[in-house]
């Protein structure tokens, strides 16, 4: 019995990259668990995903690409079900084939196209439109510009949109990477960093939490190409993608309300004003 | 009537010849002491008695029944000979009695009354009836080892084993062991002891063997051993210890 | 860095989500701690019996799935649980909590049962010899003798083993299981700050991990005194209704 298990732990990583998955819904629309549709999400994102602590259950994951898996899920007729985890391991449990699709604000690259299905851009507002600085509030407009910038240190996530947009206009600066925007935070505070890279809607969360931080005034200029975010989809769904992107189509229009409601319940809320100690909610 | 009997006795641990093809035979009812040097080898022939060590060449019997031969089950025969060790091997987590009891209620389906009487009657034969709810870890040296003693009696076996029985015990508390040994030997019980006291040996003893470099080297009275030792490994050990 | 928010910022942050702490994450770092301990104690025990068998390739394997499981990091087999077994036992409709808990627990037994078997080892020699010089088969002298003495020493190292759990369990937070570190992981994703969740959790943690880690000193110091047997026998006479 105990050797099976032995046995078992040593092949299943390699048996389970070959495991196909899925079922045939009511349509014809594959599915990871029939009559549902599981999205894999990393809810400390705010504010596309993260989480409403005076909620339960599937109820307290709130953000913008969270409205958009339950539009997505409700016009295939699926249940939804969101399974949360760390952003690497959306990936993965797409790559798996333990969810349908991952939506979790990823931005195209070339190896996630080869790896996966991904789906047509959608806009979260000016959440990936605009991309800043930010900074010490006490630095004032001192890295408003290029020349303000030169010798600065500049933060920028791993793998992200944010790193490619360093590299491309601010070649001069000294770019350090980081995997976590809360950690960076902290770095940023601690002199590690004169800036971060970040979304403006992002950028506006953390200020919003850490009245120390403001926005530089300095702007990235953002190629038509990054605007926009994508859904991460198994390699090969490709009746479920095409699905996904004629709703993205067709929900355009309602994509800067959802972004407008899911700052108003983010963190950028009453409980932190500008001098950050007010304590309400 | 004989009642145990080795053939060519071989052991070795690792590189070390320890048994060099020891014959021997022990009869009822006879009490043998068996002195020498360290490391000579006396201790691993009485491990090998009851089959503490497994011999790899040569032939053991117990009661005319070969022991050493395949399908022999060996834990019916061990229940018919007693063992005594240097460390006492008390088990600390049952009480005096429980200690003496345990066994013949698992393995000869004795009654817990049947067991607690002859508990209460070996304790009290031994002088620690006082003792018999204590835990062993209360006792001295001395009274662990007349516990251990009456706990191999209590299987009634045929024989006793005994290795270095006294070796651990502060020298206070050697006599009162010593003394229950006497006892043992005056009911008529067979007796193999393994042994540093050559005053107790000479006393006690029907034969004394002497055992050095892997052989029994001299085998004879109390006698013959202490006052008229023939073989000069003996002279010279004697020389050493008396 | 500048300290003078961070008083006020924990206060905030602990008004706001002290039930997420307290309710949820503790609640679930205590519910899976529990079962990975208990489970990898049962299936500990199973391994370290194995381990000691006489039969040479199941000592081979049990030695192979105690190395694999000490041997590589717990994030990845939790990966290896989470993503990879679902899609092979595809019969088990197991939840995700689940296959986390089944995943520590496996781990937690490979540890476990190397306590179990050392606890066994330290056991003097000469107590499964006097056993069996008495007649007891090696399995009577196993369960009679050597196992009562063995647990003193195998109890205040699996407490220590609830201990090290208790915080290994934080890697659930890699999938969101409502435990203490996805408290932190989910008040970071909301609110920006990190520094001041990490600190309140941390403070959580100790206030389980210190208390318990004086327990498990105490029962120690306990169970090392000659007279640690006596409690435990007058206990037994009494469940067992006097007769042993």
């Amino acid at each position: 019995m105990k050797k099976i298990i032995a046995l078992a732990l040593a092949t299943l990583m390699v048996l389970g990259m070959f495991a196909g998955c899925g079922a045939s819904g009511a349509d014809g629309l594959k599915t990871v668990t029939p009559g549902k549709l599981t999205v894999a999400i990393s809810p400390d994102f705010a504010p596309m995903e993260f989480v409403d602590p005076t909620k339960d259950g599937q109820d307290m994951y709130v953000g913008f690409d969270v409205t958009l898996a339950k539009t997505v899920a409700e016009k295939l007729g699926l249940e939804l079900v969101i399974m949360p985890m760390s952003f690497d391991a959306c990936q993965t449990a797409v790559y798996a084939g333990t969810v349908d699709m991952s939506i979790s604000g990823y931005s195209w690259t070339e190896e996630r196209a080869e790896n996966y299905n991904i789906s047509n851009y959608y806009h979260a507002g000016d959440n990936e439109d605009e991309q800043i600085l930010i900074t010490l509030a006490s630095n004032g407009d001192k890295f408003a510009t290029v020349e303000g910038l030169a010798g600065a240190k500049i933060g920028a996530q791993n793998a992200s949109l944010q790193q490619s947009l360093t590299e491309e206009q601010l070649a001069d600066n000294e770019l350090v990477l980081f995997t976590d925007l809360g950690t960076a935070v902290l770095q940023l505070k601690n002199g590690d960093f004169d800036c971060i890279a970040v979304a403006d809607g992002n950028g506006e969360a953390i200020i919003a939490a850490n009245p120390e931080i403001a926005k530089s005034g300095f702007s990235f200029v953002v190629d038509e190409k990054y605007t926009g975010n994508v859904i991460l989809l198994q390699k090969g769904a490709d009746d479920l993608t095409a699905k996904v992107n004629e709703i993205l189509a067709e929900t355009e229009s309602q994509w800067d309300a959802w972004y407008e409601e899911a700052k108003a319940i983010s963190g950028i809320d009453q409980s932190y004003d500008d001098a950050g100690n007010a304590i309400t909610g | 009537m004989e009642i145990i009997k080795t053939v060519n006795l071989h052991k070795s641990f690792g590189d070390l010849h320890v048994l060099q093809g020891v014959n021997q035979t022990i009869h009822k009812g006879e009490v043998i002491s068996i002195i020498g040097p360290s490391g000579g080898g006396k201790s691993t022939f009485l491990r090998c008695l009851n089959l503490l060590e497994k011999p790899e060449k040569g032939q053991i019997f117990f009661g005319g029944k070969e022991i050493t031969g395949k399908n022999v089950n060996i834990d019916q025969h061990r229940q018919k000979m007693g063992m005594v060790f240097q460390q006492f091997n008390v088990f600390p987590h049952l009480t005096v009695a429980e200690n003496i009891t345990l066994a013949p209620k698992m393995l000869k389906g004795k009654s817990e009354e049947e067991a607690t009487a002859m508990a209460k009657d070996l304790l009290t034969r031994v002088g620690l009836i006082d003792k018999f709810d204590e835990m062993p870890g209360n006792l001295s040296g001395g009274q662990k080892q007349r516990l251990a003693i009456v706990r191999a009696l209590a299987m009634e076996p045929e024989v006793m084993l005994f290795d270095e029985p006294t070796s651990a015990l502060d020298p206070e508390m050697v006599g009162e062991v010593l003394d229950v040994i006497k006892g043992l030997v005056e009911t008529g019980m067979t007796c193999v002891i393994v042994t540093h006291e050559m005053r107790f040996a000479e006393e006690v003893s029907d034969r004394i063997l002497f055992i050095a470099d892997g052989n029994i080297l001299e085998d004879g009275t109390p006698e013959q051993v202490f006052h008229n030792p023939q073989h000069p490994r003996l002279q010279d050990f004697l020389k050493k210890v008396l | 860095m500048d300290f003078s928010l961070f008083i006020p910022n924990m206060i905030k942050i602990w008004g706001k989500y002290w039930q997420l702490f307290l309710l949820t994450g503790l609640k679930n770092t205590l519910l899976l701690t529990c079962i990975s301990v208990a489970l990898g104690t049962l299936l500990g025990t199973v391994i370290a019996m194995l381990k000691m068998s006489k039969f040479k390739p199941i000592r081979f394997l049990v030695t192979l799935y105690i190395e694999v499981l000490r041997g590589t990091p717990i994030l990845l087999q939790l990966y290896v649980f989470y993503f990879v077994l679902p899609n092979v036992f595809t019969f088990l409709k197991l939840s995700q909590f689940m296959w986390v808990s089944i995943a520590l627990c496996v781990n937690s037994s490979a540890y476990v049962s190397e306590v179990i078997r050392s606890g066994i080892q330290a056991v003097d020699k000469g107590q499964m010899e006097a056993a069996r010089s008495l007649g007891m088969s090696e399995k009577q002298a196993m369960m009679k003798i050597i196992l009562p003495q063995a647990v003193r020493n195998i109890l205040p190292a699996l407490g220590n083993e609830f201990i090290m759990m208790l915080k290994e369990t934080s890697l659930a937070s890699t999938f969101f299981l409502g435990d203490l570190m996805t408290s932190y992981s989910i008040v970071k994703g909301a609110s920006y700050l990190t520094l001041e969740p990490m600190t309140i959790i941390a403070i959580i943690y100790l206030c389980l991990t210190y208390p318990l880690s004086k327990i498990v000193e105490r029962f120690e110091k306990k169970m090392a005194s000659p007279n640690s047997y006596k409690k435990h026998n007058r206990k037994r006479k009494l469940m067992s209704g006097g007769k042993i």
